[in-house]
């Protein structure tokens, strides 16, 4: 895949399934920034990986010194996308990402694309700094510092998913583990802490296994996630919601980790058993 | 204990209940460890006083439905305890994992919906409290300082409907919150209750 990225139908709805990913190019490269000062004539669309570890990126941050730059930049009928998931830079651990995508709509910046797409797996800031001069000769002023730019590859191995999907399920634990003290809120952050330890388990189980039970703890996760962003705003409100139905999915999730012998029942759960931080 | 002989009910504030039901043992099979909540020996030791007696205990619906808070502030309250945290082999300053807190909190609500089964326990759906004892209730507290609710907070209006079934259905009112139980005379000297005792105060 080069420069026309992600413009397939399947891509734009790549958090619906995981089948879309056969669809998805091997390898795309694309542009995030977060910068929040731009505003942007533009559609948005949430891009959410529809499988933790979809993505390993390769950044060029442009915050050093190198970036001081102002380049002349104005995107126009440019198609955005939020994307929210993991990254991890070629190396380092795990890290929650959170940025835009901007995804070319004219004929301009679809030859930036593809002129990104020429660049190869290593960029450097010459070769980037000519292109978009190249591509933009006479666009308007945007400070580039704002920008972030991103080599975007699909496609882990299954052994690092569990890992992938460990972070994220940690990382709303935490957050949710934060929240004000209630009965649905130790539902929801024993859950998820539960789901934690499992996935630190899983890891030493066949690939077969990782991918069944990866799955359940992963649509268990979408649940909970949403829960926390319905109540994110108001979350002394969720004491008064009945979530019986969370119940019921994590006592069936209980039942796929014990019955694939991964992890036990929180009934037969002995305190040895949780795998220390 | 013998305040409490010769009534056919005895009611209970829903702590009282989740008290008598906080004893869990990890793992369910071949338990290693029973965490028990502080005040259970004493709700379990007045409980079966009542029921060797063939005495039941009741509560109202409106208390029955903050059974889940109710669980919830036990099982955190103990499970922050450094004598279950040292039960559990956890080193000081490391904090019960959320899962074993889960785990207590879905076992003493099981605990608890099975009481609605037993035959010395009975659920009171029918009792709607007088609008105006409510309102007596409601400044006789508003009306006392503060120090004198102790740790307690000020009682919501769960309790005092509870209070109010008390001396509506006239049962004795067995209780741990010493925000209500602290009043007990005056209350039944004002006509604004019935027999008030701390769960504490009774003596096996």
């Amino acid at each position: 895949m080069t420069g026309n990225l992600a413009f397939a139908e399947s891509w734009y709805r790549l958090s619906e399934t995981e089948a879309d990913l056969a669809t998805a190019p091997h390898v795309i490269r694309v542009c995030s920034t977060s910068a929040n000062a731009i505003q942007w004539p533009a559609t948005r669309h949430i891009l959410s990986p529809s499988f933790p570890g979809l993505f390993t990126t390769r950044q060029l941050n442009l915050f050093g010194d190198e970036s001081s730059d102002i380049m002349a930049v104005v995107p126009s009928g440019t198609l955005f996308l939020e994307q929210k998931g993991l990254y991890k830079n070629e190396g380092d651990p795990w890290s929650r990402i959170q940025s835009t995508l901007f995804i070319v709509g004219s004929v301009a910046h679809q030859t930036f694309l593809e002129s990104m797409a020429l660049i190869p797996t290593s960029y450097d800031w010459d070769a980037l700094s000519g292109i978009i001069s190249n591509t933009f000769p006479t666009a308007g002023r945007l400070d580039l510092r704002c920008f972030n730019f991103w080599a975007v590859t699909k496609g882990l191995g299954s052994s690092d998913q569990p890992e992938a999907l460990r972070v994220q399920v940690q990382e709303l634990h935490d957050e949710v583990a934060m929240w004000p003290g209630s009965y649905n809120q130790l539902l929801l952050a024993g859950s998820l802490d539960y789901c934690v330890s499992a996935l630190t388990k899983l890891k030493r189980s066949p690939a077969a296994v990782q991918m069944h039970v990866s799955s359940a703890i992963k649509r268990y996760y979408d649940l909970c996630a949403g829960i926390a962003e319905q109540y994110g705003e108001t979350k002394s409100s969720l004491r008064r919601i009945n979530l019986q139905s969370l119940q019921d999915k994590f006592d069936l999730l209980q039942e796929t980790c014990a019955e694939a012998q991964v992890y036990p029942r929180l009934k037969d759960l002995d305190p040895m058993d949780i795998p220390l931080d | 204990m013998q305040r409490l002989r010769g009534f056919p009910y005895i009611a209970y504030d829903t702590n009282c209940l989740v008290y008598y039901c906080f004893e869990v043992d990890i793992p369910e099979t071949n338990p290693k460890l029973t965490v028990r909540g502080r005040l259970t020996p004493q709700a379990r030791a007045v409980t079966e006083f009542l029921k060797s007696n063939q005495q039941k205990v009741t509560t109202t619906q409106a208390a029955y439905d903050e059974l889940k808070e109710c669980i919830f502030n036990a099982v955190d309250d103990r499970m922050g305890d450094r004598e279950v945290e040292s039960m559990l082999g956890l080193p000081q300053g490391k904090k019960v994992p959320d899962q074993l807190k889960l785990r207590v909190q879905q076992a003493v609500e099981r605990h608890v919906t099975k009481l609605e089964r037993k035959g010395w326990f009975v659920l009171d759906r029918e009792f709607c409290p007088d609008l105006s004892t409510l309102q007596r209730l409601q400044r006789f507290f508003d009306g006392q300082d503060a120090h004198r609710f102790g740790r307690s907070k000020k009682p919501k209006t769960v309790d005092m409907e509870l209070v109010a079934f008390g001396l509506a259905r006239q049962f004795p009112l067995v209780t741990n919150d010493r925000g209500i139980s602290n009043f007990a005379s005056e209350l039944a000297s004002s006509g604004l209750s019935y027999k008030i005792h701390n769960l504490m105060d009774l003596v096996p």
